[in-house]
């Protein structure tokens, strides 16, 4: 791996004031991808893997504070309280795709008109038609049928080819798919996955898969992160990890993926996730792990090397029994 | 053969027109018969001191002895011969009286309504963007304070100052002042007949003459559309696609507004409609304080000396013009969002 990191996030914390609290939604996450690569974020919905993600590209919410943490992309690093900073990425190799792909895209433009409109911003203009011509045709979608039709008027499979020629009109090397897929049924979902990988092949992309759903980054990842209210619980390489997950969390989940094949939700775990308060210090998955003992109550465990990957569970300390 | 389609928008505009229709006879009713019932006695409030025969014998020639009905009936038919009744003030045909007072109320409510948006819409923006931020709280209070001024009072306190003290504005007599000759007609409105037909000092005075008014009914127009700007774009700029198109790397200015904009659109011009409603009666208050030739001061005038034909035709003749922006406003929608354009298909 003397491969230097695409993208890397280090250290970021997101605050927020909700209930009169201040709360740490997001504490020391970190990230890292290397070109190509399709790299897994997992965690249920509230864990702060799509509001980190918004925040390395500089469109989190106003409301969110960012207290800690860099971003670099491409050799360049920005603070990650620097939206301006971040947002100028967007125009400079990363590109997003959401699950609500039928919202994403602009209701008032055809959906030529919108891939032409991005290709614009590098473009000239008489070389944009041709452009977006191609982009449907390497999205799998027919020009000459969608390109006139507005959103509203396509199936949220074509909606998202089309974000996703909207996003290749960026050319991006860094592509962060927000569960791009969760709105589909589960052939357009395989087929649009398959899609991914082959342009993360051909065009050396890397991508950030986020998912709520540990069979898809199974499938289709090399490495993964594991996310729990706000802070990383295990990551490192998709064998090691599925090998030997560690983590009664990760347990859990992989215990609740009894076929591949069959896509699950991460809710068959009791409770709800953590709420969240910063001035709590302790394991944040104490209140649902069935292996919680007092010393789990006592500070947030570190994360920890063990079996080829990180872990963040008391469990594995050094003088742990 | 194709049986002959009628586009699915025409057909509904000829529907509403229709209604439309139908609603101001009704209108015309319910305004005659107000009109009628107002206290005063016309033949009275005219010639105070005459003697009861001579007020029976008044009311007679005029046609007042009539039942309700026939009076309505005589005055319908002159409106479909387009005369809309006769003043008893002017003496004239109430279409012809209107047809010299339309323009003049029609370029102040037209620079009023232009002013007035040109200052709202940016205002509302500016707010929606720093939302919950000292902008933000700023902009709110300047909204408040214009929303609580009233318009008469506005009025005599800019004639007060503006006239009076500073001298800046010219007396308010109306359209133009005596030293100039309107200029020939081409569109009614003095400012643009000047200048087209060249006559530049025309067209200044004009002018001059429009600033204070114009600025007292275009402040009306602010608030409401302030406020609905700042709420709509509030909601429009969190929507996924004014999120997505910043990822893709377009410009903040076409994502807000291009995009955002257009998607708080239908509200903003479903509030314009109810504010063009507010400035044509308006108007009557601030044609009255400016001394303007306008509709407002005619029915005002009418109202005040009991002249019913003059009074029903006002009320029509807003009716008509809220009626038809409503129709404008409908339409428009169709124009700004292609997914209810596609839906007068169904
Ligand atoms: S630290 Fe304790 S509570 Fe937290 S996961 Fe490990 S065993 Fe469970």
């Amino acid at each position: 791996m003397s491969d230097p990191a695409l993208f890397e996030m280090r250290d970021l914390t997101i605050e927020t004031v909700r209930d009169g609290h201040r709360r740490r939604i997001v504490e020391g996450m970190s990230l890292s991808v290397r070109h190509g690569e399709i790299y897994g974020l997992v965690g249920e919905s509230g864990s702060g893997k799509s509001i980190s993600m918004m925040a390395s590209v500089g469109l989190a919410a106003a409301s969110l504070d960012i207290t800690a943490g860099d971003v670099s992309f491409a050799g360049r690093r920005f603070a990650a309280s620097d939206r301006r900073g971040l947002r100028s990425n967007l125009s400079h190799g990363v590109s997003l795709l959401f699950q609500n792909a039928k919202g994403a895209l602009s209701p008032f433009l055809t959906t030529g008109a919108q891939v032409e409109r991005v290709l614009a911003g590098r473009l000239p203009k008489s070389t944009c038609r041709r452009e977006a011509i191609e982009l449907f045709r390497v999205c799998g979608l027919n020009h000459a049928d969608l390109a006139d039709k507005y959103p509203h008027q396509i199936s949220g499979g074509q909606a998202q080819r089309v974000a996703m020629a909207c996003a290749l009109a960026t050319e991006p090397r860094l592509l962060i798919a927000d569960e791009p897929t969760t709105a589909l049924d589960v052939t357009t979902e395989r087929e649009l996955l398959r899609f991914l990988t082959r342009l993360c092949r051909e065009r050396d992309l890397a991508i950030v898969l986020i998912a709520h759903n540990l069979s898809l980054v199974a499938e289709y990842c090399s490495g993964l992160t594991i996310l729990h209210a706000g802070q990383i619980v295990e990551r490192g390489p998709l064998a090691s990890v599925f090998a030997e997950p560690l983590h009664p969390y990760t347990r859990g989940l992989i215990a609740a993926v009894p076929d591949v094949d069959a896509p699950h939700e991460l809710e068959p775990l009791a409770g709800s996730v953590w709420g969240g308060r910063s001035d709590i210090e302790r394991c944040r998955f104490s209140h649902r792990c069935p292996f919680a003992q007092p010393d789990c109550e006592a500070g947030v465990p570190a994360l920890l090397p063990r079996a080829g990957h990180e872990v963040r569970c008391i469990l594995y300390r050094e003088d742990a029994t | 053969m194709r049986p002959m389609r009628i586009p699915p928008v025409l057909s509904y505009v000829l529907r509403r027109v229709a209604i439309s229709i139908v609603v101001l006879i009704g209108i015309s009713a319910v305004a005659f018969s107000m009109a009628y019932l107002l206290p005063s006695d016309p033949v009275t409030s005219r010639y105070p001191d005459i003697s009861n025969e001579q007020r029976a014998e008044m009311r007679r020639q005029m046609g007042l002895d009539q039942p309700l009905i026939v009076q309505y009936a005589r005055y319908m038919e002159s409106v479909f011969r387009g005369e809309f009744g006769r003043s008893l003030g002017t003496g004239n045909s109430v279409g012809e009286d209107l047809a010299r007072r339309i323009p003049a109320t029609l370029e102040l409510a037209v620079y009023g309504i232009l002013l007035g948006t040109a200052l709202a819409i940016p205002l509302g923006m500016f707010a929606a963007i720093r939302r919950g931020r000292p902008t933000d709280h700023v902009l709110r209070l300047v909204n408040i304070a214009i929303q609580s001024v009233p318009a008469f009072w506005l009025g005599v306190v800019l004639i007060f100052v503006v006239f009076y003290q500073l001298r800046w504005a010219p007396t308010p007599v109306g359209r133009l002042s005596p030293l100039y000759s309107p200029p020939p007609f081409f569109t009614g409105f003095y400012t643009l007949d000047g200048l087209l037909s060249g006559k530049f000092d025309v067209a200044l005075a004009a002018g001059r003459q429009l600033i204070l008014p114009v600025l007292v009914l275009g402040l009306g127009v602010v608030s409401p559309l302030a406020r609905i700007t700042r709420a709509a774009m509030g909601e429009s700029l969190g929507e996924d696609y004014v999120t997505f198109g910043r990822a893709l790397g377009l410009r903040e200015r076409q994502v807000v507004l291009g995009d955002a904009f257009r998607g708080a659109l239908i509200p903003i011009v479903t509030t314009f409609g109810f504010v063009v409603g507010n400035v044509l009666a308006g108007a009557a208050i601030v044609e009255t304080v400016f001394s303007w030739p306008g509709i407002g001061r005619y029915a005002v005038t009418a109202i005040t000396t009991s002249d019913m034909a003059p009074v029903s035709t006002c009320i029509l003749l807003v009716a008509s013009g809220v009626a038809l922006t409503n129709l404008l406003v409908d339409l428009s929608y169709a124009l700004i969002d292609p997914r209810i354009r596609h839906g007068y298909g169904k």
